[in-house]
């Protein structure tokens, strides 16, 4: 799974603390999300979408093997 | 570990107020240790050794007490820190690496227990047959807890 969270927090001169706090975790929890290490929860997701004004899907894009 | 530990389905301010308890409890616990060293345990006929690890207990818990009421009494003066220590106990990476921590920890003790077992094994019988005790308890309690998860979740 892939995401585009660090091309959107560019898009809107949002440093990762400042993205971190908007969201409620800390800025490793962001540094993490944007590198692909780690996978954002239902809620978290779901939060980050409503933040960003977009679908979770638009977001979040699943791998084929993802989804086999 | 300890954060690990009493992470579990609390909320920021049940977590404080437990460890609130836990560490005025180590306080005087570990006041009362060194009191009883200092009037009882210098006087008797204990081993050095059993002496010095009572004293170390007991400095340990004081220390241990201190420092976490402390930690506690800056959060709630603190409104920037209590934020922070907020989001990190609700952050859910912190929660994931908190838990795949304890997990391993768990895994590599329950691998050490054997390898000590099978050291001790020709040497002391009677504490092998403890650490076995021992990984059978953490075995039933590993059996149980996934027996409650399974029904919670």
């Amino acid at each position: 799974m892939t995401n585009c969270i660090s091309q959107l927090r560019k898009a809107r001169k949002l440093t990762q603390q400042e993205l971190a706090d908007e969201l409620m975790v800390t800025r490793q929890t962001v540094i993490s999300l944007e590198n692909g290490r780690y996978n954002a929860s239902l809620l978290l997701a779901h939060r980050i979408a409503v933040f960003f004004g977009l679908k979770i899907e638009d977001i979040f894009l699943f791998d084929e093997e993802d989804l086999t | 570990m300890m954060a690990a530990m009493t992470h579990l389905g609390r909320s920021f301010d049940e977590k404080q107020r437990f460890l609130t308890g836990l560490f005025l409890g180590c306080t005087f616990v570990g006041l009362v240790g060194l009191i009883c060293y200092f009037t009882l345990v210098t006087g008797s006929d204990l081993s050095p050794y059993a002496q010095g690890f009572y004293l170390g207990i007991s400095a340990g818990l004081l220390i241990a007490g201190i420092i976490g009421c402390s930690r506690i009494k800056k959060l709630q003066h603190s409104e920037e820190a209590r934020r922070k220590a907020e989001i990190e106990w609700n952050d859910e990476r912190e929660a994931t690496v908190n838990r795949t921590a304890l997990l391993t920890a768990g895994m590599v003790l329950f691998y050490a227990i054997i390898l000590a077992m099978l050291i001790l094994a020709p040497i002391d019988q009677t504490m092998c047959l403890v650490l076995f005790v021992l990984e059978m308890v953490f075995l039933a309690s590993y059996a149980i807890s996934r027996l409650v998860w399974n029904r919670v979740l």
